[in-house]
């Protein structure tokens, strides 16, 4: 019922993404379009549409973020050798642009998780519904990785989804949960953003534990910065 | 008496008187003259005959007459003519016609007689004439002696008129246009001063006055024509002498008709000139013709040899025995002895080289081996031979095309025949002769047929030595650095640079290219042993991965900046020392990079001996498992052997727990493997006091476990890299999202916060450090990434000091984020590159698989060999057992390759295989009934032949794809990179000698060459 429902939503929403991108060609539009394909699963539209209009956008910016698109297109295809040499080319080009970090955070993932193939697709596919918005669906797919190899990521993943989805205790308990299972897991994202969800809930104490370990785990590094950052805007705010 | 007739008288008498005394004084006066003309004829050198000159006066004297007496006699008296008119008067005859008075005529003569009478007579006699004539004379003596008072020699000359001399040279020949000294030698009492030369020609004479000095008048001239010269002195004149110009004797044609010996195969030819270059023991008939009648020819050659002349020809024959210079004697009207260089070369032996493979190797994985021989005479070639041998020797004649000067074989050398098995190991040369029947070998190769354990230790020797030569090569590169440091400090304090230190800066340069060069040498080395391990019997994919990886990191340590700075140093050397200190802070930032890049190859060189050594000792304990295993059954058969044999694998045991208690205690290697060695070193000692059986069972274990313990070090430390790899990207992309949001608040107006961004850089370093430990345990993490995040780190620097002087530097904190990405990207390249080392397509895998299996059937077929002969009686109990562990082990090995057959990869080859499998069927069955005959050791070959085949074609696709193209090589079995042998170097020259002798070239240039080329073999 629920997948009818967002086949039929998806389906007027890429009807009306596609008449707009028709009357006013903006890169937004035309990202959002191919979001849209990808929601859908059209990803051979959505690669058509990045590969026919690609060369109307100049500006060095947008030719970053179509071709990060095109990165993100193939990796949900599951052609992750091509997404990652396009990721990777992407940062050989575009080293100044914002959108290099995020393929770096693309290609990162990929590296973390290749050790099992069918592990990794399915990851990209959580990874996929979670940024396409499909969180109850995310939040399936992710339960069911939670025992695999890429089980610390579907955890995190999975917190974040509940976390879209305004389901703060849950996203918090998940995370919980992932330190718990994987306590030598390295996802040092997932220790900020428990530390984030403690002090959007009021449990500061909690957080500053979660930051403080964090630093004596991390000192020096960039963690132990963002962390220390952290924990002076808890002071400031308290 | 009359009166006239006393007139008479008395004039006669007074006449008569002065008559005598005017003679007297005539002959006084002839008598001085005489003296004085012959005085001046002594003076002048005259005859003295001239004397007589003096006489003249006296024919011109007459006495006076009577008549002019009486007149002179009258005057003297003062009488007037009465005397002579008394004379003149009584000569009237009577009867004259004028008819004179008698009568007065007498008177007149009486008073005239009278007037006479009284006068004396005495007194008018006049001597005066008498002594003028005699005062002359005295003048005359006193002016003869002066001569011989002050010039006795001219004067005794004058006198005798006599002087020795001599003329030379006489009559002579001389060569045309020569010069002559013609010569007057002159002795005596007196000599002249000077002499007169008269020299005359056909066309002139010409007359010169020479000097004499010290007794030789003397002058030279040119004989271009005949002459004739004499010389004058005094009143000498030499003979005429003769001075002929003569032609020099020369030969106008002279030809040499050589007669080459019969092993040179040259046909007779004849030369001209004066050098010949001919082979020992050519005959040489020697023709010719002067420019003059000949009276005497020879040859002086060692000895002399007698040449046949007639009129102007001459002719004679000798034999080249050396070489010297010989001489062509020829006499006519002058000598010639005409040089001849003669030159006899000797026949060099024949040149004999196999040029491919030229090394040694290792068995080809087809069991052929392409042969390449080059063999060169300077005479032609008649024959050669290749000569083999593995327990016994073969030989195979080569076709060598006959009497050719150079001539190259290729063959392919099919060894499947031989049956070697692995450890066997076949020797080969060549042997050509030449026409004269010389004979030369070539240098004796091998083709090894190495074990797996031979293969790894090769592969971990290579390491070891590159390992000591990049320690070597650290060391002296610390010191280059040091040199260089202190010459610059130098130029900096007195700004200049002395000649000396121009030297040792050169020496430096010099030293430092000496260590790129080695370095090139190392992989030039690498490479050799790659494609040697490719073409080897035997796969091993490991080593070819793990020498490839190793080249790489030597490419990665010569960088090209370092030579460039070195070439600028060499330029800015002929400048300003500023110029020079310029040119080595340059230097320096490249020399550290290179001392960096030898530390980090040494370290990674160390990680991968311990593990080469792992896997070489796992296969070492396979190995003594095996022999163990032989020892077992021979045990049975010969006592003896079987202990010996025990005892040489009990120390092979003791020898490997050794190693593996070295291993566990070097440097870098992990605890828990060292913990492991140890505990296997030691339950090895134990295990020597074990039985056979149990000895065999616990090696087998025990290279079981070094194995896994092999892969568990790799498997580990390539899981640790990459944990530790992912972890820095991580951390490189969380720094790079927080310079992100760094600008992103520069873009919203904001200052930047100073302490994040000095945080920032603080993580930055944190990363370059973790990362520089990376760097020492793979090639992959190059120290490109530690420079990208140090020019990171200094933009964020540069965005600090920015804000610190109130400004904004958006450009500069992009420009830092840019360097992360970029570092991200280098970490992420090098994750991908090794997921890529690390597995591939599993075709490597696959390959490894077939090759162990190759390597069994191998064993399999040796320890089969083993059981024959079989006796005359039959086969043994002993023998029976054996037979049936072997076809145990050869069911196995089938149901191995059946279950490999199920690979993927194994995809198109199913037939192959399947065929293989069953011959290995086939064998598993003759073996359980002990039927060990010929046939079942042919489908043995076949069955290795075919896995073989199998493994060749795969690779063949392999290397099609990965297989780069790479220009030829010298293929140099050496153990490092070293210079040429003195062999190969004496073999190359003459091969350089032969090859020269062979180009066009002028033939007077042919024995400088040989020459050159013999000082140089001289000298090698």
């Amino acid at each position: 019922m629920i997948l009818i429902f967002l086949v039929l939503s998806i389906e007027s929403r890429i009807d009306s993404v596609e008449k707009a991108f028709a009357e006013n060609r903006e890169i937004q539009t035309l990202l959002e379009l191919s979001k849209c394909y990808i929601t859908a699963g059209d990803y051979h539209k959505s690669m058509e549409l990045v590969k026919k209009h690609e060369r109307h956008f100049t500006k060095e910016i947008d030719k970053a973020r179509l071709m990060y698109e095109s990165g993100s297109v193939y990796m949900f295809a599951g052609e992750i050798a091509k997404a990652h040499d396009i990721y990777l080319r992407l940062i050989g080009t575009y080293p100044k642009s914002d959108i290099a970090n995020d393929a770096a955070e693309r290609l990162y993932l990929i590296e973390a998780a290749r050790d099992d193939t069918v592990a990794l697709h399915r990851l990209v596919n959580l990874v996929r519904l979670f940024e396409t918005e499909q969180h109850e669906v995310a939040v399936d797919t992710a339960k069911k990785m939670l025992k695999t190899q890429v089980g610390a990521y579907a955890y995190y993943f999975l917190a974040l989804t509940y976390n879209a989805m305004g389901d703060l205790p849950m996203a918090l308990g998940t995370l919980v949960e992932l330190n718990r299972e994987y306590a030598q897991h390295d996802i040092i994202a997932a220790l900020l953003f428990q530390a984030d969800l403690y002090v959007t809930l009021e449990k500061t104490k909690e957080a500053r534990k979660v930051l403080e370990d964090l630093i004596v785990r991390e000192p020096n590094t960039i963690y132990a910065l963002k962390a220390r950052q952290r924990l002076k805007e808890l002071e400031e705010m308290q | 008496m009359s009166n006239i007739s006393f007139i008479q008288k008395k004039t006669a008498k007074y006449t008569w008187i002065q008559n005598l005394i005017d003679f007297a004084s005539v002959l006084v006066f002839v008598i001085s003259l005489i003296i004085i003309a012959l005085s001046a004829a002594l003076l002048l050198m005259k005859s003295p005959w001239y004397g007589l000159l003096g006489l003249i006066p006296l024919f011109f004297f007459g006495p006076a007459s009577v008549m002019q007496r009486a007149r002179e006699l009258e005057q003297k008296v003062g009488l007037k003519g009465e005397i002579i008119s008394s004379l003149q008067l009584a000569k009237i005859p009577e009867d004259s016609k004028e008819r004179y008075s008698r009568e007065l005529i007498q008177a007149f003569i009486d008073d005239a007689a009278a007037r006479i009478q009284s006068l004396k007579l005495e007194n008018f006699i006049s001597y005066r004439p008498l002594g003028r004539s005699a005062g002359f004379l005295l003048i005359a003596l006193a002016l003869s002696l002066i001569q011989p008072a002050f010039f006795p020699g001219r004067f005794w000359y004058a006198l005798y008129h006599h002087v020795e001399y001599r003329v030379s040279p006489g009559n002579m020949e001389y060569p045309k246009d020569a010069q002559a000294d013609i010569a007057l030698h002159v002795w005596g009492v007196y000599t002249p001063r000077t002499v007169r030369m008269i020299l005359s020609t056909a066309e002139e004479t010409k007359r010169r006055v020479l000097k004499v000095e010290d007794g030789v008048a003397q002058m030279s001239v040119t004989v271009s024509d005949p002459m004739v010269y004499s010389f004058e002195f005094f009143e000498y004149r030499t003979v005429p002498h003769e001075l002929y110009p003569i032609e020099p004797l020369y030969v106008e044609n002279l030809t040499f008709r050589l007669e080459y010996p019969a092993y040179t195969k040259l046909a007779a030819e004849t030369r001209t000139g004066r050098q010949l270059v001919v082979p020992y023991q050519t005959i040489v008939h020697v023709q010719g013709r002067a420019s003059q009648e000949l009276n005497e020819a020879r040859f002086e050659y060692g000895d002399t040899i007698a040449f046949e002349y007639e009129g102007r020809d001459f002719r004679g024959r000798f034999t080249v025995t050396g070489s010297e210079t010989a001489l062509l004697h020829l006499a006519g009207r002058s000598i010639l002895r005409e040089p001849i260089r003669i030159y006899a070369i000797p026949d060099l032996a024949p040149l004999v080289d196999i040029f491919y493979p030229g090394i040694n190797v290792n068995l080809p994985y087809d069991m052929r081996l392409d042969i390449g021989i080059r063999c060169s005479d300077d005479y032609g070639l008649s024959a050669g031979t290749f000569y083999y041998s593995l327990d016994e020797e073969y030989t195979r004649e080569l076709s060598v095309n006959p009497g050719a000067f150079e001539d190259t074989i290729v063959f392919t050398w099919d060894l499947s025949g031989l049956g070697m098995l692995p450890g066997d190991e076949v020797s080969y040369h060549v042997t050509v002769r030449d026409n004269s029947g010389k004979v030369s070998r070539s240098t004796v190769y091998y083709v090894k047929f190495p074990t797996m354990e031979q293969m790894y230790e090769e592969v971990s020797e290579k390491e070891t030595m590159l390992q000591t030569d990049i320690a070597d090569m650290q060391s002296q590169h610390d010191d280059q650095m040091k040199e260089a440091a202190r010459i610059q400090e130098k130029i900096m304090k007195e700004r200049d640079l002395s000649w000396s230190e121009q030297e040792q800066l050169g020496e430096l340069i010099e030293k430092e290219e000496e260590i790129m060069a080695k370095i090139g040498d190392w992989q030039q080395e690498l490479a050799t042993t790659i494609e040697k391990l490719k073409e080897g019997m035997i796969l091993d994919q490991e080593s070819i991965e793990r020498l490839k990886e190793i080249s790489r990191i030597l490419e990665e340590i010569a960088p090209e900046e370092l030579k460039r700075s070195l070439e600028d140093l060499r330029l800015a050397m002929e400048r300003k020392p500023a110029d020079i200190s310029r040119a080595l802070e340059q230097l320096k930032e490249r020399q550290e990079e290179l001392a960096r890049a030898l530390e980090r190859s040494l370290e990674i060189l160390k990680r991968f001996e311990q593990e080469e050594k792992l896997r070489q000792y796992a296969e070492k304990a396979r190995d003594l498992a095996e022999q163990q295993g032989l020892q077992q059954e021979l045990s049975g058969a010969d006592g003896e052997l079987a202990a010996q044999k025990q005892q040489d694998i009990d120390a092979s045991m003791e020898e490997l727990a050794e190693k593996l208690n070295e291993l566990a205690s070097s440097e870098g290697m992990e605890q828990e493997i060292a913990d492991a060695l140890e505990q296997m070193a030691a339950q090895m000692r134990e295990m020597k006091g074990a039985n056979a059986g149990d000895k065999k069972t616990g090696l087998e274990d025990m290279a079981m476990s070094l194995q896994r313990l092999y892969e568990k070090l790799t498997q580990g430390r390539f899981v640790i890299l990459r944990k530790n790899l992912l972890e820095s990207l991580n951390q490189v992309i969380e720094t790079s999202k927080a310079q992100e949001g760094i600008i992103a608040e520069i873009d919203k107006g904001l200052k930047i916060d100073p302490v994040a961004q000095q945080e920032l850089i603080r993580a930055t370093e944190t990363i370059a450090e973790s990362l520089f430990r990376q760097q020492t345990k793979s090639r992959l993490v190059g120290p490109q990434i530690g420079k990208g995040l140090a020019r990171a780190a200094l933009r964020m620097e540069e965005v600090l000091k920015a804000h610190s002087q109130d400004k904004i530097d958006r450009a500069r904190a992009t420009e830092a984020m840019k360097e992360l990405n970029l570092v991200a990207r280098d970490i992420l390249f090098a994750l991908k590159m090794m997921i890529e080392d690390g597995s591939s397509t599993g075709m490597s895998s696959f390959m490894q698989e077939l090759a162990n299996l190759t390597k069994s059937q191998m064993m399999l077929s040796q320890s089969m060999m083993n059981i024959l002969p079989i006796p005359m009686h039959g086969l043994g109990q002993a023998q029976k057992v054996q037979l049936r562990r072997l076809a145990a082990r050869q069911r196995e090995l089938r149901e191995a390759l059946q279950s490999l057959k199920g690979e993927a990869a194994a995809g198109k080859y199913q037939d192959v295989l399947d065929d293989v499998i069953n011959e290995m069927q086939d064998i598993e069955q003759e073996l359980f009934q002990y039927k060990l005959d010929r046939e079942l050791i042919e489908r043995q070959r076949r069955v290795i032949s075919k896995l073989l085949d199998s493994q060749r074609s795969i690779r063949r696709e392999d290397f099609a794809q990965k297989r780069e193209s790479k220009p030829g090589q010298d293929m140099l079995d050496r153990t490092r990179p070293g210079p040429l042998s003195d062999e190969l170097g004496k073999d190359e020259l003459r091969r350089l000698l032969q090859e020269e002798l062979r180009k066009p070239y002028p033939e007077e240039y042919e024995v400088y060459i040989r020459e050159y080329f013999r000082a140089l073999l001289g000298e090698k």
